[in-house]
């Protein structure tokens, strides 16, 4: 009955550090897209294989993306959302393979990528332009709606925590009950919904982040930039 | 369910690190090999669209020059025509010359060989009409007829001119000399003294003659005296119409 404990399970401890099964799957899943990367990025050619294709299909597409909205930024911001969209689509699906679970249905690893999307909005927004205009948009257009802003934030950064990690331990659990009720082949129809709600869930948390990014970026443009298609 | 701060801060440190490989080893060379695949499309379409520029220049260079071919061909064509008419004129022309000059040679040979025709067949007339003359005065020929020329003769004595009888005279034939006088029937007595008495009265002395009887002469007489030489006599007549053309 351990496993219908919702969260992470301490493997190890380091010392004072108690190291989560849920790190464990992430360096595992860190260790494969290096691997792959490595891999992929040494029998890059101009006439591409398959896998090189998939690859550039991934890449394409994840840049494409974001430069729709950053056509400015993109080259700087797209590793950042690239980086999201697979870890998450790896990470959520990862559950269906026996004998792992998903690193998101830890609350303190979906915590830690909205903080890390919160911090990249602020990260990319100054490095865009300047400390002074960034912050000068939480001034605008008037100076009442500063707490609006900062309280936006806050609710939208814990929105993205919490519906990754509600959506994908709910996930788990159901699967898991299913499996303990009805037997081996009734939950199939739910892990085959369990696959469409993981990458569905990626792709929400990724084009948040991008939109958060884009949102804070653009914010920073002058009036006549604005007007002339920062759209 | 609970927050585990050692997970949060590992997993802020995983991730970022995870950007840096994923940036590192799959986005820059995967971006790169796209970017330099799009330059070299871009340099393709742009070295094919510079291509189909330059075949479109050589298209139109190809046109132009086709169309200035047409056209020189065409200026030639018609300055060839225009020499071979002129050529065409002159050859008609000299054709023209050559064969007016054959017609007037042709012209010229066939007046010539009709009036070679006319003077045969005049020259036939003459001796058809001299022959027939001759044959009919033959016939009517006699002593009568000759009596007749004897008198013409003596009677024309008169109009020979005088410087043919200066010459008989410058020759000697003023006495010492005979005439002869040839005729077709013999001469009675009477017309002998006749003679000889016209003869001497021209003269202005006698004169022996000589009385010789040619029927050859037809009818008529010849008289020989030195260099005078006189005819009254068919066939001298016929002969000199004969010889006359």
């Amino acid at each position: 009955m351990d496993d219908l404990q919702p969260g992470a399970r301490t493997l190890f401890t380091l010392g004072p550090v108690a190291i989560a099964d849920s790190i464990v799957y992430t360096w595992l899943i860190m260790a494969a897209f290096w691997i792959g990367s490595w891999a992929v990025s040494r029998g890059l050619r101009q006439m591409p294989g398959p896998v090189q294709v998939v690859f550039e299909g991934i890449v394409g597409a994840c840049e494409n993306a974001v430069r729709e909205l950053l056509p400015r930024d993109y080259l700087r911001v797209t590793p950042f959302v690239l980086s999201l969209w697979l870890y998450l689509g790896v990470a959520n699906l990862l559950s269906l393979i026996p004998g792992f679970e998903t690193p998101t249905r830890d609350l303190s690893v979906t915590s830690a990528l909205a903080v890390l999307v919160y911090f990249s909005v602020h990260w990319f927004g100054i490095r865009s332009q300047g400390w002074r205009a960034y912050l000068k948009h939480y001034l605008s257009p008037n100076p009442i709606l500063l707490p609006f802003h900062l309280l936006s934030e806050i609710t939208r950064t814990v929105a993205l925590a919490v519906r990754l990690f509600g959506n994908m331990m709910s996930m788990d659990m159901i699967a898991l009950l299913l499996l303990l009720i009805a037997g081996l082949f009734v939950p199939v129809p739910i892990l085959m919904l369990h696959i469409v709600e993981g990458l569905v869930q990626a792709y929400i948390f990724g084009t948040l982040a991008l939109i958060y990014i884009a949102s804070g970026i653009q914010s920073q443009l002058s009036e006549p930039e604005q007007e002339n298609g920062s759209s | 369910m609970g927050f585990n701060p050692w997970t949060f801060l590992l997993e802020v440190i995983n991730f970022l690190i995870l950007v840096w490989i994923l940036g590192r080893f799959l986005y820059r060379p995967v971006a790169a090999v796209i970017e330099e695949r799009r330059r070299a499309i871009a340099s393709s379409l742009n070295e094919a669209a510079a291509q189909v520029a330059r075949s479109e220049a050589l298209e139109r260079q190809y046109a132009e020059r086709l169309s200035a071919w047409e056209q020189e061909k065409r200026l030639a064509r018609e300055q060839w025509l225009a020499d071979l008419n002129v050529e065409k004129t002159r050859l008609m022309d000299a054709f023209r010359q050559g064969l007016e000059a054959e017609r007037q040679q042709a012209d010229i040979l066939a007046q010539r060989r009709l009036s070679a025709q006319q003077s045969d067949l005049e020259q036939q007339s003459l001796e058809l009409g001299g022959r027939f003359a001759a044959r009919l005065l033959e016939r009517v020929a006699g002593p009568e007829l000759e009596a007749r020329l004897l008198d013409l003769f003596i009677d024309d004595l008169s109009q020979v001119p005088e410087e043919r009888w200066e010459a008989v005279t410058a020759q000697g034939g003023d006495g010492g000399g005979r005439a002869r006088l040839m005729s077709a029937f013999p001469l009675g007595e009477q017309q002998r003294a006749d003679l000889q008495q016209a003869l001497s009265a021209q003269l202005g002395h006698p004169v022996a003659c000589d009385f010789i009887t040619d029927p050859g002469l037809i009818a008529g007489l010849r008289f020989e005296l030195g260099p005078l030489l006189l005819h009254a006599n068919l066939h001298d007549e016929l002969e000199f119409f004969r010889l006359a053309e």
